[in-house]
């Protein structure tokens, strides 16, 4: 049986001299290999995430500026009108005055007798995803037409309001209304708040359409400290 | 026979190929050091001179112009929060108008509304004549607009009565609205 030659100084002496050329570039490679894991990939996820943030970053300034344009183009004075006629077509809190005239100017404008009124206050711990309601029970001299009068005419009034039901028997109309109102959002100015709420061309839309139709009573002047 | 004896010539011809073999290998393996040290040093020189810095103070600056704008942005977050909630109220809203127009334009010269009740999904209505025809043909008219004008979606006839004391024929419909 052959016996493996034992490893000796010799032995790898010979194997050095014989390799001794390669060694210097194993090193080197070996280097870059470290070079590569420990500096260069690194480096590439780095500049990745800068770019990524550097994109953002332009995004938000464009938007900022688009904001800044917003604000600044926007009168102060119309933006004050606007949350004063918004304020009372849809009150921050239960507005009986509101509610009385808009039924007693409905009437007036339809030119129908107004009747008995009864206020149902209903469950006040509710609040409903677009406020809440005051109901108001309300009966009116006539019939149909009479009804169809009152009712277009209390859409045209603020506070905003909408009809639950309707009865008519005996030349006597009783109306269930339905009149909103809504607190307003807990913004405070110390918030960094850097989104500006454009409206739609709907809402703007919508906007004109309340100012065109809804006229509001002369003595109202509620106005919002901010 | 003279090559298997003369080992010295071959050897040096086999440590020569080698050597170049290992220069070669030399080169390759310093041109790769040179451009893993250029990638290096230039990924860092890009990483450390990029314009973050620069866009971040300009994103602080122009935040800080915004904030100063404050009371209209809030005063434009409050007009939108109106709107929308009006928006949806009138969404949800249904046009009485509507049905007593379409009801009420249904309705014969000679009869009339004895009773009239609307609420959010049902329409309950009492009508009196004298002619069985008049009543026959409101019936016909809430009859054929059932699906047609969106407003009505089911009619029952929940009685037609003959009074011979006043002369008159009652109707009563409970009409679904949709």
């Amino acid at each position: 049986m052959n016996k493996p030659s034992p490893v000796n100084q010799t032995t790898l002496r010979i194997i050095y001299y014989r390799n001794k050329q390669f060694i210097a570039p194993v090193i080197i490679f070996a280097v870059c290999i470290v070079i590569i894991v420990e500096a260069i990939f690194p480096q590439i996820q780095e500049w990745v995430s800068v770019r990524s943030q550097v994109s953002s970053s332009i995004q938000k300034i464009d938007q900022l500026n688009k904001n800044i344009d917003i604000v600044s183009n926007t009168n102060d004075d119309i933006l004050n009108n606007e949350i004063l006629f918004l304020s009372q077509v849809l009150p921050q809190n239960k507005d009986y005055i509101g509610v009385l005239n808009a039924i007693s100017q409905a009437a007036i404008i339809s030119g129908t007798a107004l009747g008995d009124y009864s206020f149902d206050v209903g469950d006040l711990s509710k609040t409903g995803a677009n406020g809440n309601t005051i109901q108001i029970r309300l009966s009116i001299t006539g019939g149909v037409t009479e009804a169809k009068k009152f009712i277009s005419s209390l859409k045209k009034q603020a506070p905003i309001s909408d009809i639950a039901d309707i009865q008519i028997s005996n030349n006597t109309v009783t109306i269930v209304s339905v009149f909103y109102f809504k607190p307003f959002p807990n913004v405070s100015l110390n918030d960094n708040i850097t989104t500006v709420n454009v409206l739609s061309d709907q809402e703007k839309k919508l906007l004109q359409t309340l100012q065109e139709s809804i006229v509001l009573p002369p003595s109202s002047n509620s106005l919002i400290n901010l | 026979m003279s090559k298997e004896v003369n080992l010295i010539s071959s050897r040096r011809k086999e440590s020569s190929i080698s050597y170049r073999q290992a220069g070669n290998i030399k080169k390759v393996a310093y041109i790769f050091l040179g451009l893993c040290v250029i990638a290096s040093v230039g990924l860092f020189v890009l990483n450390s001179t990029s314009e973050l810095g620069t866009l971040s103070k300009k994103e602080d600056s122009l935040n800080q112009t915004l904030h100063t704008q404050q009371k209209k942005i809030v005063k434009m977050t409050l007009i939108k929060d109106r709107i929308e909630s009006i928006s949806d109220i009138q969404k949800k809203s249904k046009s009485y108008e509507d049905i007593l127009v379409n009801v009420s334009s249904a309705l014969p010269q000679d009869s009339k509304f004895d009773s009239f009740e609307v609420t959010k999904n049902s329409l309950n209505v009492t009508v009196s004549s004298s002619s069985l025809l008049s009543v026959n043909s409101f019936l016909d008219y809430i009859i054929n607009n059932i699906n047609k004008n969106h407003i009505f979606q089911k009619v029952t006839v929940s009685s037609l009565v003959g009074d011979i004391q006043s002369g008159k024929y009652i109707l009563v419909l409970d009409v679904t609205l949709l």
